[in-house]
């Protein structure tokens, strides 16, 4: 009897052992429970408002962090899901909206639209991203983030050398666990109401040069959108490296491509600058232009040649070595494609909205409505209203045929 | 020889019983259980009550005879160098030579249970890295004798072959995997009394059961009569593997009947004390009859099985076993609402059952037949995700070094996170430094709908594998031995997904993600099931766990083989000759259409519907048979062997080899499509080598020099890619390498302390590439082939041999060439050495090694070889670099295009060598003379060495867009390590 209690006694001790439990653990386990999400709520700790802390950032080129005990409440109004946030996500309260430089992708799995965010802002950074000095600049948006890489040595006097970007991505996830904390979702009637604002807010000169204008990074729904610009032309905006992996600012001058152009009056689609009639371009989409010859003629580098004095695309460059290869400069293009953004200019209630898509949006390789593109017809679009250099870029999330809930993105 | 030994046998035996005549006497042949082949050198001694009559020695086949015995009882002793002494009762009647047969006596090594079942399962991550050892089974050669057990755990493969070399059967039949040409060990792990006797040859030597390769062939003979008679069980526990296995096996013998019959079951259960997450869940039961019909007939059924599962361990980089203090630790694993959970795991239940026939009309001609099936299912578990973050708590972008690098060029400048993330891995939080399972839950909980983000697939590669093999022995004169056969091949592999576990959510969606990214205004492109997307207008939801999804396509392969070989004996010499010739052919064929890759419309209707979609035909197809690649294959070998004296031999060996390329490494992207790797050759081998053995009581050596060279090998390795996105698949041809060395084993008596002897082996060897190959990418969602520079078949110009540049006297680098460095074929140690003592006594053994291995390389990825990758992405070459930027009017202090680029991105690391000790005991108790217990503990690594890597390889991905712009870096490798210090204690009994 004594044997029995002694063997079972020492296979109890050895199944009570941590590790030797857990190694059984896959070996005993037929299915297993599934963990449930439990919203917090930390109202009580809430001491700021999203504006107020905005308000903290006052001069520009002069990231601040913040080192006290302030914590936001905002809702997220914004989703990376179709693609054309990417990295980011906007919270909003009733005094405003900022964007959380969140830097991990898919993040609609885990924050939801209309879920309740409580952000502990203690050691993260309120950036600009988009400013520009000078009559044609003007203010970028706000950001929450880390502060951004470089800037502590630069800070530290250890560099001379001012780094680009103020805010960095939290996108550590030991680091989102410390700052950002999901509350409940709430319903749809408990969520923030979309924006409206009137076209002169977004031309005035607090929307220009105000830091913490109120309009930048809300929720908003810009009605009866036309396409073109104020005087009704067609007007679009991108920027090609053709070559990533190759400097365009020093030495290559001719791996720059400023897409940039106006073009007819409204009416003809086929006018279109550059042949872009899609929200933006994927890289199947970029390629298709380049082999069908589309932007052949479209000068490269600030100063519309390179260096050999060759001007457009179609050109073949006479310094095989550079690339390993003899050919075109578009077939660098080519080999390199990837997806890029478009500005398209649209005019809402007498305000110009650059609307920019990225390529890697769902709906990057959509179609722009025929009747919108030929001026029959305007869109209500539903995004984030952004500002770069003082002009309002719109961030679209759906758009619809005005006056009604039927997307033309889906 | 046999003549003299017999002769000097039947000398010995007259002079122990001098002057007396009888007509009786016992003869018989000793052959070692393991393997059953002779044991030359036995003695035997015959005692009637306590009187010592006779000793004779087995000749070289083991044979004995003593001959003028009157009537009566006796015992008969067997006593021979590493073998338990062995008793046996002999009744002499009626005048009658007794014919004992085969008379089996046990080794007394420790428990070499070398087979797959001693190796963890790798998660090899789409790496296209293959880890499989080679299997030595050392019964009866003193090399593998050592080798196999003492160098598995470094996974040596012999002379740097690829495991697939050696050629494994089952009854006869070659049981290979017919798509990867791996080992098939797996598939009885855990039966490890029913597949005991096995018969081996080495290198390239020639075997009865099939004339085999370069890397020798072992035969398992498997079948109910080749089972140990009576009744055996065995509990083991292991810290390395699983924590405990049960075993038993009955087996009746040849009963008075002529029916045999044998059965074993196993079970491996737990974890283990090195790598957590890795667990065995795994049962086996084997199932055979022989049925002896008359002398000619005779008839044997297998069924065996080994289902279960076990849980994989994943490489990660050093930086992440750093962080965690810990080169054992897996990603694989993580916490679900507390309990411990594992996302790789490999589920098995592929039965085999087999059926044999054997014809022996008379003692100079005997035939064997065998047809076997193997069917059931094989599963691989991996997570697979939508539209959400990768979950791999060792995912580069979690890990301090994407935040921070001391080199600008990195352009990882933020200190503070790469502290975070440091002070997070070394806190050890399981949410961050385990699969975070809790988190995964909860995103397909609160996801729209229901619909899955994450789920559990599992990969499927399920066999249809039937097999027809004879052969024969023909012996027409006394010297001449003619052996033949003929076997067949059919096999239909079928590659698929399931859904395995939904994870919390309620659907998922069978649609291509990285296609879905790229064209998503193309609905159909983005379909992995086309033609379902098109009948039911949307993707299909995968409703239910076992559903399949993804993809789904047959390997159809079909070999056939006829193979002969003689050997012709003169004197002391004996010559054998032998040749193969096959037909190799294989396709596949696509179940589902993928959207990117439709193929052409099959008829008029399907084209207007696709015209109306706006569906553009594809060249490359996803559906339907693919070509078909026919091989007509041949071997031919030559082996000649010629002994002097009694104890000693010298023999040669030779062969040509021209083999299918396999499968899986016949196209360009399996999963996607039909298309094949261009220019797919047939693989040339030629082998050979020479070997003196000296074999002696108590003496054993075996000294081998070879050559070998491999021409025309084939490789496809797929991973993500992130200069191009997507992911990725790198087609390899023209690998050619070259295997030279020697090998030596001995085991010699000290003299000095009764049973005690040493025993050493080395292998010294070079296995080194020899080839520039070319290298094919392409993508899953794409038709056009990768371009690099304009090309797209590149050479890979760094893949045998990489440039070292000579460094100035401040240690900087210089553009002078010093040498060109050699790249060797990986993951296996190339120098070997083992030394030790090995005490038997009274049934007790005590062995004692002390090792060391060197020279082991990691398996190097193409892309970094190319000149491409060497160059960086300025597209500067390295050669003459100076030169060139000085005549460009380049500054060559600021442009960062050096030397040390190509270094840095095309060497081979190369492991450090290593140090181990290893310690056996074991007893063997006889009770009654009946029933035999015992033991054996083996103690691995005892200098608890937890730095050694066993394997490894690069990740296909480059570090680029950096601050210069003129070079890419590696991403950091990753490694397998081995387990430190580690015991196995097996308490065995037998009755």
């Amino acid at each position: 009897m004594k044997k029995v209690f002694f063997t079972l006694a020492t296979l109890v001790a050895l199944v009570s052992c941590k590790e030797l439990k857990e190694e059984w653990q896959p070996v005993v386990t037929f299915s297993y429970d599934e963990a449930r999400f439990v919203p917090v709520n930390m109202d009580d700790e809430v001491n700021t408002t999203i504006a107020e802390l905005k308000a903290l950032y006052t001069n520009h080129g002069t990231p601040v962090v913040i080192d006290t005990d302030r914590t936001i409440k905002g809702q997220v109004v914004s989703s990376d899901e179709d693609g054309n946030v990417y990295r980011e996500i906007y919270i909003q309260d009733a005094t405003g909206g900022i964007c959380l430089k969140l830097g991990r992708s898919s993040s609609y799995d885990d924050y939801k639209i209309g879920q309740v965010l409580y952000v502990r802002c203690e050691d993260l950074c309120i950036g600009e991203y988009g400013y520009k000095t000078g009559n044609y600049g003007g203010c970028g948006q706000l950001q929450l983030g880390l502060l951004g890489d470089g800037w502590q040595p630069y800070l530290d006097g250890e560099t001379t050398v001012q780094p680009e970007y103020e805010t960095a991505y939290i996108d550590l996830m030991p680091i989102v666990k410390k700052h950002i904390f999901r509350g409940e979702i709430l319903p749809e009637s408990e969520r923030i109401a979309t924006a409206s604002p009137a076209g002169s807010a977004l031309s005035s000169a607090d929307f220009k040069d105000g830091i913490t204008n109120k309009e930048v990074g809300q929720l908003t729904l810009l009605k009866n959108v036309r396409i073109g610009n104020l005087d009704n032309k067609y007007e679009v905006f991108a920027l090609f490296y053709p070559d990533p992996n190759l400097d365009h600012t020093k030495n290559e001058s001719w791996n720059r491509i400023f897409m940039s152009d106006i073009t007819a009056a409204i009416g003809n689609p086929a006018q279109y600058p550059y042949g872009i009639t899609t929200w933006a371009l994927t890289k199947t989409r970029t390629e298709k232009h380049i082999e069908n010859g589309d932007w052949d003629d479209v000068t490269m580098g600030d100063d519309g040649q390179d260096e050999n004095g060759n001007k457009s695309l179609a050109t073949r460059y006479v310094d095989p070595a550079k690339f390993g290869y003899e050919g075109l400069y578009k077939d660098v293009f080519l080999a390199h494609s990837s997806a890029q953004s478009v500005s398209h200019y649209c005019t809402y209630d007498g305000a110009i909205v650059q609307v920019r898509t990225s390529g890697y949006a769902r709906f990057a390789d959509t179609e722009l409505p025929e009747g919108f593109l030929k001026g029959t017809m305007q869109l209500d679009m539903l995004g984030i209203m952004s500002r770069y250099q003082g002009s309002a870029q719109f961030i679209l999330l759906d758009a619809y045929k005005a006056g009604t809930t039927d997307s033309v993105l889906k | 020889m046999k003549r003299i030994l017999l002769a000097f046998a039947a000398l010995l035996a007259s002079v122990a019983v001098f002057g007396q005549a009888y007509t009786g006497g016992v003869k018989g042949e000793v052959v070692n259980r393991n393997g059953r082949v002779a044991v030359e050198g036995a003695r035997l001694t015959l005692y009637q009550g306590a009187t010592e009559l006779a000793t004779v020695v087995t000749d070289a086949e083991g044979n004995f005879l003593i001959p003028d015995l009157a009537d009566g009882m006796y015992t008969l002793v067997i006593d021979a160098p590493d073998f338990l002494e062995t008793q046996v009762q002999v009744t002499v009647n009626d005048g009658y030579v007794k014919n004992m047969f085969k008379l089996s006596i046990t080794p007394t090594d420790r428990v070499t249970d070398v087979d797959a079942d001693s190796f963890s399962e790798f998660d090899m991550d789409d790496s296209g890295y293959n880890d499989n050892p080679t299997i030595l089974f050392g019964s009866n050669d003193v090399f593998n004798n050592i080798a196999g057990y003492n160098f598995s755990a470094v996974r040596f493969r012999a002379r740097g072959y690829a495991s697939e070399a050696q050629d494994v059967y089952l009854a006869g039949v070659k049981l290979n995997d017919a798509v990867t040409g791996y080992g098939p060990f797996s598939l009885w792990s855990g039966l490890n009394e029913a597949m005991r006797s096995k018969e081996t040859v080495n290198g390239a030597e020639v075997s009865d059961f099939g004339i085999g390769g370069y890397n020798g062939l072992t035969n398992v003979f498997g079948t109910a009569s080749n089972v140990r008679t009576g009744l055996r069980g065995s509990v083991m526990t292991n810290s390395a593997l699983y924590r405990l296995r049960l075993m038993a096996s009955y087996a009746t013998g040849v009963m008075d009947n002529g029916w045999a019959f044998a059965a074993n079951v196993s079970a491996r259960l737990g974890g283990n004390d090195w790598i957590d997450g890795v667990y065995y869940r795994s049962f086996a039961y084997y199932l055979a009859a022989d049925k002896i019909i008359n002398r000619e007939h005779k008839l044997g059924f297998v069924f065996f099985a080994t289902p279960g599962q076990r849980g994989a361990q994943m490489a990660s980089t050093q930086e992440v076993y750093d962080l965690m203090g810990d080169n054992m630790y897996n990603a694989n694993w993580g916490y679900q609402n507390g309990k411990v959970r594992n996302a790789r795991v490999r589920k098995t239940n592929e039965p085999i059952a087999l059926l044999k026939y054997d014809y022996t009309p008379s003692d100079e001609f005997s035939a064997s037949a065998t047809a076997l099936f193997r069917f059931g299912k094989n599963g691989y578990t991996a997570l697979d995700w939508f539209n959400a973050q990768d979950p791999r708590p060792d995912y580069y972008r979690n890990l301090p070094s994407y935040f921070y690098n001391p080199d600008e060029d990195y352009k990882r400048l933020n200190r503070e996170k790469a502290a975070e993330a440091y002070m997070a891995w070394k806190g050890q939080d399981a949410d961050i430094v385990h699969m975070n399972w809790d988190r995964i839950y909860q995103v397909n909980q609160l996801s729209e709908g229901g619909r899955a983000k994450y789920v559990l697939q599992e990969r499927r590669t399920d066999q249809r594998d039937f097999n027809l093999a004879g052969s024969f022995k023909w012996r027409p004169a006394t010297d001449l031995l003619v052996n033949g056969g003929a076997s067949v091949r059919i096999n239909r592999t079928e590659y698929y997904q399931v859904l395995d576990d939904l994870l919390g959510g309620t659907y998922f969606v069978d649609t291509d993600n990285f296609a879905e990214r790229d064209f998503a205004s193309e609905p159909w492109k983005y379909q992995n099931d086309l033609d379902y997307w098109m009948n039911n207008g949307q993707a299909s939801r995968i409703l239910k766990e076992g559903d399949k999804y993804g993809y789904d396509f047959y390997a159809h392969v079909q070999n056939y083989n006829l193979w002969a070989s003689g050997r012709y004996s003169l004197g002391n010499l004996s010559a054998t000759l032998a040749g193969r010739i096959g037909y190799n052919t294989f396709w596949r064929e696509g179940l589902t259409r993928k959207g990117l890759f439709p193929g052409q419309p099959e008829n008029a209707a399907m084209a207007a519907r696709w015209n109306e979609i706006g569906i553009e035909p594809t060249q490359e197809s996803s559906y339907g048979k693919s070509d078909v690649a026919s091989y007509l294959t041949y071997a031919g070998k030559l082996n000649v062997n010629y002994v002097i004296g009694g104890h000693m031999r010298v023999y040669a060996n030779a062969g040509y080899f021209n083999d299918a390329p396999h499968f899986n490494q016949a196209f360009l992207s399996l999963r996607t499509r039909n298309t094949m790797v261009q220019d797919l050759e047939s693989v040339k081998t030629f082998s050979s080598d020479l070997n003196w053995q000296y074999a002696s009581p108590g003496i054993n050596i075996r000294a081998t020099g070879y050559y070998t060279t491999i021409m025309d090998q084939s490789k496809v390795m797929s991973a993500y890619d992130d200069l191009q996105n997507a992911f990725s698949n790198y087609a390899l041809s023209g690998i050619d390498e070259r295997h030279y060395g020697i090998e030596l084993g001995f085991k010699v008596p000290t003299y000095l302390v009764p049973g005690l002897s040493v025993q050493g082996v080395l292998a010294l060897g070079r296995a080194e590439y020899t080839s520039t190959p070319t290298m094919t990418q392409t993508l899953d969602n794409s038709a056009k082939p990768v371009s690099y520079n304009g090309q797209t078949v590149i050479p890979v110009r760094y893949w045998k041999e990489s440039p070292v540049y000579k460094k100035d006297a401040l240690g900087n680098y210089t553009s002078r060439l010093d040498h060109m460095q050699q790249h060797y074929v990986p993951s296996t140690p190339q120098v070997a050495a083992s030394i030790g003592l090995s005490w038997n006594y009274n049934y007790w053994f005590v062995d004692a090694d002390l090792e060391y291995f060197d020279e082991a390389y990691l398996d190097m990825n193409p892309l970094y070889r190319t000149g491409y990758a060497a160059a960086g992405p300025d597209g500067k070459i390295y050669a003459n670099a100076e030169e060139e930027l000085t005549a460009a009017g380049r500054d060559t202090e600021t442009v960062r295009i050096s030397t040390n680029e190509v270094e840095a991105m095309a060497t081979q690391e190369k492991f450090d060598p290593c140090f181990l000790l290893n310690l056996s005991i074991g007893k063997s108790f006889y009770i009654q003379r009946k029933y035999q217990l015992g033991f054996s503990f083996n103690a691995k690594n005892l200098l608890n060495n937890t730095n050694v890597k066993t394997g490894g390889y690069e990740q296909t991905r480059m570090v680029d867009n950096t601050a210069s712009k003129s070079r890419y870096y590696r991403f950091d490798a990753k490694y397998f390590y081995m387990a430190g210090m580690n015991y196995m204690l097996n308490i065995y009994f037998r009755f």
